[in-house]
């Protein structure tokens, strides 16, 4: 019986992986034939690769930092604050998170061109730091720490930020490898933000360039995408093994 | 003498810089949005307030792409909940090389549309049903489902388990009284991120369509907000947003009322 | 008391409103531009250091032959003559006329193409014109062909094609590498050195400093480099696209024509290292031509447009009210279509952007007040939402816009108004589609041309013009859109009987029609080799009939006894028109001034000989095709129509017989019930 399920599990996970495999598949076909000719057209010839590639990799990493610092604090302010409308708050965090992107993109523009950020890194990374999807989610891991912990850290000092630094994090740090993979990943798809807010081809990201690789010499489009799958899968497998060893997540309330 | 603030007003503090920066970056432009949708057009601004909701709620392409999310949310996120549990399930429990193929899920996650796409549409020529895309949906959401709930069901402590057994718990009374009620919150936090990512499959969908104009079974509200916007009419658009915010507070609240009735 | 501070104010009124119907003088004055001409031919020439010019002409007198023979080796007799022609001429006899020289007092130097050791090389020569003496300074053993040539600080410098360049490096907006290089010969010091050779597309000298213009992976560049020190400065990033000609004419200014830029290449553009603003200087002549020269506050250089009656003359012509021109202030316009179509700057810095629709959109919605103008097309899919959302600031009151309006055909003028009576929009340009047909021909070959022929009638004349061997060609894509428009002009389904007919029609006697068949050896391929041929050498006169539509080519036709116009055939009578035009951002920051220029653009349209907008040329008296043309304008309809997206795929699958025609006009209607009713 158990074999069956796996037999059965192993072809689902064939499945799935399939596509990928696909993608890695045709990245290495060049009319019909094995060739590295893609990538080669890919790394010597388009110039604008490795600036879209570092500026993902910057965004994304400047963004997960950021916002770290960010929700940490206001996840904390949710478990241990006591006041009312706590509730309605996080439902109204929620509610933001579940905006879809062309509600608030027009508006964003506005409000980013009165604050002259159009075509600068910050238009892209401060609305994405106080994305509220990384304050839900770690809000709900925060829900688990060991009160008593605290406890004994606020006898010691009365600074929040000790008592954040040395009580909560060791407790939550499984939690926060988690919120870095999502928000990383999260950041790592954007596509329709850098092709608004960003005018200069030198600041836009590697989705972009995916999404109109179709204008580049060569086969271009499946090494690519090779290459995008690559730094989050890294941080992946990184983080995997700290991820086995589990996470609790709390109520919704 | 150095006043020192009180713990419950420090905790408050910590909130501040995500308030702030989420009333600028995020509550501002809803603000702006529900502005937009009370008025008769960006430029001669007169307050028309109800009128256009009326017209965007009477307007059969409206509907039409209403449906189609309600239906995608209705029967892919069930699925994908169903999918996702059933493989946690044997990943956490099962023999070792299986958990190994947890990698295998969550490769999706991070594959570029673009790409992904031009497999999509060679695999799937047939456009009769939206089928395709709802594939495309849950292919691309199991991998943060898996990750989330065998998360969950690995941190229950082996002796939670030990103990209940000792006690005389059979197998199924074990599931129903220690596994569900501590893997139910993660279940339904995993339910509601599948619902906001049903809506961020649009780009997919309009790169598999390659159209503005997507054959009926596919229109979704995103396709509604975009054309609108094309065509300068930033009214359906900001109304068609703030019915789809309403939509969505009536799914958070019924999901928050489920669970709290669920813990009794 | 308070009546004398009424009228105090009362006056100050009038005087302020009446100081905006003039315009701000420097205007005007920069659209006045002086010019001399040499009234002969001229090859090459250059401004000496007293700001005067000297030229290299053919001899035209009896005294000097064109060209003779010595030895049996044909020579060159060229004149080197002065502007003020004050002094004696001089005789160049050279084997090739040199299209470059540098002249420093007494002294030409030139270039001379010779063969030396088996290969071709140049020369630079120095010619005194004292003792009419001539010598070889140098041999450049790397360069073919001279582009460019200017002397600074005892230094030649020279634009040249280096073979081993052609086609390095990287390529990317329009621009290819054709090889040249920019090299120097040090006249003191008897060296020749390359300055440039990655992607040197143009140079220009201000005293002596060279800007060069240049291209490099990451798009289009200025960099200077100082001829006394040997210095290069930093790369400075702009993006002018592939241009003609270059001169500098200040220390920060210079001046360029490219095709791009040009609207009916009737301008050369002022720019600015330092500063964004633009300045159209209204000089026509440049054309395609390669050499200005600049000193003094006059621009020099050979007239190079094709029409022109000065051909091949050299112009001086003063622009030194232009370089009073303030480039930091300027006017942003916002466009969707390629900014060769933008009118002209007529005298303000007019800056254009060409924008995709999403930008575009966003551009509007946002209000943005960086951009002062938009230009867009009935074509573009918004037009329809834009015209009656109220988005645009009204031009009814600004001067001559009215008068501009009255004279315009109705429907443009309908178009232009919406439904409150505000004009939102002054229309620029028009296309409007026409069959151009060659009377005598197709009365020879019993084609029946008239202003009703039905379309079945139209393919038939196709297949019997063919057949005669005439040189004729209609694109089976474009005619059916046209088609398709004018059936869109008057419905808003295509559920309808009528469509279902107009469908199989394009299909059986379109694309499965003979006479749209190109394949290899047919009689319409024939047709379009001989039409291809025709267009290239300018034998307007062998084409039988086409379709044309852009202001251009009716004047071309237009001087040609035996051409007559007729409406393209289709079934509704009317003839689908896409009009352009220009809209002011009520938000702009320099809103005033975009109104005054709006206000000269109104009269220049009004006025210009060629605007198809206007009803009341004088033009439409002279001749019966310009009274043809007037009718089929007339009959005219602006139709701010779904965008081609809607139907276009569906379409094509159904030509391609992947799709019945039910399944055509099902998917076809969705698309557009749901674009209309969204």
């Amino acid at each position: 019986m158990r074999k069956i399920n796996a037999v059965f599990f192993a072809i689902l996970a064939l499945i799935f992986v399939l596509p990928v495999a696909a993608t890695m598949v045709f990245s290495f076909r060049v009319d019909g034939g094995f060739s590295l000719q893609g990538y080669a057209d890919l790394l010597f010839d388009c110039f604008v690769f490795y600036p879209m590639f570092w500026n993902s990799v910057l965004y994304a990493a400047a963004i997960t930092i950021v916002q770290l610092a960010v929700i940490v604090p206001c996840a904390f302010g949710f478990s241990q604050a006591k006041f009312r409308g706590k509730g309605a708050l996080f439902v109204f965090y929620i509610i933001l998170m579940m905006m879809p992107l062309q509600v608030t993109i027009l508006p964003n523009y506005i409000g980013l061109r009165d604050m002259g950020l159009i075509d600068t890194p910050w238009g892209i990374i401060l609305p994405m730091i106080f994305s509220p999807f990384g304050v839900v989610v770690m809000h709900q891991y925060m829900k688990n720490i060991v009160n008593s912990v605290i406890e004994a850290t606020r006898i010691e000092t009365n600074s929040i930020f000790r008592v954040i630094f040395t009580g909560v994090i060791p407790q939550i740090r499984i939690c926060i490898f988690a919120v870095v993979l999502f928000v990383f990943a999260d950041c790592w798809n954007m596509v329709e933000q850098p092709m608004l807010f960003l005018k200069n081809d030198g600041l836009k990201t590697l989705p972009v360039f995916i999404t109109n690789a179709q204008g580049y010499t060569g086969e271009v489009l499946f090494p690519a995408a090779v290459i995008f799958l690559i730094p989050v899968l890294i941080l992946y497998l990184f983080f995997n093994e700290n991820l086995e060893k589990g996470l609790t997540l709390g109520d919704l309330s | 003498m150095k006043k020192h603030l009180k713990w419950n007003t420090k905790c408050k503090l910590c909130f501040l810089p995500s308030l702030i920066g989420t009333a600028v970056f995020f509550v501002v432009p809803y603000m702006r949005v529900l502005y937009y949708s009370l008025i008769d057009n960006q430029f001669r601004r007169n307050f028309v307030w109800f009128d256009n909701y009326i017209k965007t709620l009477t307007n059969k392409y409206f509907l039409l792409s209403l449906k189609n999310s309600l239906l995608l949310i209705a029967i892919a996120v069930p699925i994908l909940m169903v999918l996702a549990l059933v493989i946690s399930l044997a990943l956490s429990y099962g023999i070792k090389w299986v958990r190994k193929t947890r990698f295998a899920f969550v490769l999706p996650m991070v594959i570029p549309t673009a790409s992904i796409v031009l497999i999509w549409r060679s695999v799937f020529a047939d456009s009769s049903t939206a089928l395709p895309i709802y594939l495309l949906f849950i292919w691309k959401n199991i991998g943060i489902c898996i990750v989330l709930l065998t998360a969950a069901f690995t941190s229950i402590e082996g002796s939670v388990f030990e103990a209940a057994r000792l006690d005389g718990a059979n197998s199924l009374i074990l599931h129903t009284k220690i596994t569900i009620p501590m893997v139910a919150p993660t279940v339904f936090f995993t339910a509601l991120l599948s619902i906001v990512n049903s809506f961020k499959i649009f780009k997919e969908s309009y790169l598999f369509y390659g159209t503005n104009y997507p054959p009926d079974h596919s229109y979704t509200l995103q396709y509604y907000m975009n054309n609108n916007f094309l065509k300068l009419d930033y009214q359906s658009l900001a109304t068609s947003a703030v019915l789809t915010s309403i939509l969505v507070f009536g799914i958070v609240m019924s999901g928050i009322f489920i669970q709290r009735r669920f813990d009794r | 008391m308070k009546k004398g501070i009424l009228l105090l104010a009362a006056a100050l009124v009038l005087i302020c409103g009446c100081e905006r119907n003039e315009l701000p003088p420097d205007i005007a004055e920069t659209n006045k531009i002086e010019r001399v001409f040499s009234d002969e031919d001229v090859i090459a020439f250059d401004f000496d250091e007293n700001g005067k010019v000297r030229y290299l002409t053919f001899g035209k007198t009896s005294e000097f032959e064109e060209y003779s023979f010595s030895d049996g080796e044909p020579i060159y007799r060229l004149r080197l003559s002065a502007e003020d022609k004050s002094e004696d001429p001089c005789v160049l006899d050279e084997e090739n006329g040199p299209a470059n020289m540098c002249a420093d007092g007494d002294i030409v130097y030139y270039p001379s193409y010779i063969r030396e050791d088996h290969a071709e090389s140049v020369a630079l020569l120095r010619y005194s014109l004292k003792d009419h003496t001539k010598e070889k300074l140098h041999t450049y053993r790397n360069i073919t062909l001279v582009k460019k040539m200017i002397l600074a600080d005892n230094k030649i410098f020279m634009l040249a094609l280096d073979p081993a360049n052609f086609g390095v490096g990287e390529t990317g907006n329009g621009y290819y590498n054709s090889g040249e290089i920019l090299t120097c010969f040090d006249l003191a010091e008897n060296t020749e050195s390359v300055i440039w050779d990655k992607g040197a597309v143009e140079f220009g000298v201000w005293e002596s400093t060279l800007v060069i213009y240049a291209h490099d992976a990451d798009g289009y560049f200025f960099v200077t480099y100082d001829a006394a020190t040997g210095d290069y400065s930093e790369k400075k990033r702009d993006d002018l696209g592939m241009i003609f000609s270059f001169a500098m004419c200040g220390e920060d200014r210079y001046v360029y024509s490219a095709v791009e830029n040009s609207y009916n290449n009737s301008c050369v553009t002022m720019g600015s290292l330092t500063e964004k603003g633009r300045l159209d200087i209204p000089i026509s002549e440049v054309g395609a031509g390669g050499n200005i020269k600049f000193s003094n506050g006059r621009l020099c250089f050979i007239d190079a447009a094709p029409q022109s009656a000065t051909f091949g003359q050299l112009i001086i012509a003063d622009i030194s009210a232009a370089l009073n021109a303030d480039l930091s202030k300027f006017l942003s316009l916002a466009s969707t279509e390629i900014l060769s179509l933008v009118p002209g700057s007529l005298g303000f810095s007019l800056v254009a952007e060409q924008l995709e629709p999403e930008e575009f959109a966003l551009a509007l919605l946002s209000q943005d007040s960086d951009r002062d103008l938009f230009l867009f097309t009935s074509q573009d899919g918004f037009s329809q939402n834009a015209k009656n959302k109220g988005s645009f600031y009204p031009l009814n009151d600004i001067d001559g816009v009215e008068e501009y309006l009255n004279d315009c055909f109705p429907f443009i003028r309908d178009a232009m108004t919406d439904e409150n009576g505000n004009v939102w929009a002054l229309p620029v340009s028009l296309r409007v589609n026409a069959l151009c047909y060659d009377s005598e021909t197709s009365e020879q070959c019993g084609l029946n041309f008239s202003d009703n022929m039905q379309p079945d009638e139209f393919t038939e004349a196709l297949l019997k013009a063919q057949a005669s061997g005439l040189t004729c060609f209609i694109d089976p894509n474009y005619y059916s859109s046209l088609l398709i428009d004018g059936y869109l002009s008057r419905n808003t389904s295509f559920d309808t009987v009528s469509f279902r007919e107009l469908a199989e029609f394009i299909k059986t006697r379109i694309f499965k029609n003979e006479a749209f068949d190109m394949s290899g050896g047919s009689a319409a391929e024939a047709a379009f080799k001989r039409f291809g041929a025709a267009l290239a050498d300018g034998r307007l006169e062998d084409i039988a009939f086409e379709i044309i539509c852009y202001q251009s080519d009716f004047s071309r036709y237009s001087e040609f006894p035996y051409k007559k116009l007729a409406p393209v055939p289709g079934f509704y009578g009317n003839n689908s028109a896409v009009c352009t035009f220009i809209c002011v951002n009520p938000f702009a920051e320099n809103l005033q001034d975009a109104l005054d220029y709006i206000s000269l653009l109104a009269k220049t349209l009004h006025n210009d000989e060629e605007n198809l907008c206007v009803s009341e040329r004088s033009v439409y008296e002279t001749s019966e095709y310009y009274s043809e043309l007037k009718s089929v304008i007339n009959n005219g309809s602006i139709v701010f129509n779904c965008p081609n997206e809607v139907y276009a795929n569906a379409f094509y699958d159904y030509i391609g017989d992947k799709m019945t025609l039910d399944e055509f006009i099902a998917e076809a209607d969705r698309k557009l019930s749901a674009y209309l009713n969204e």
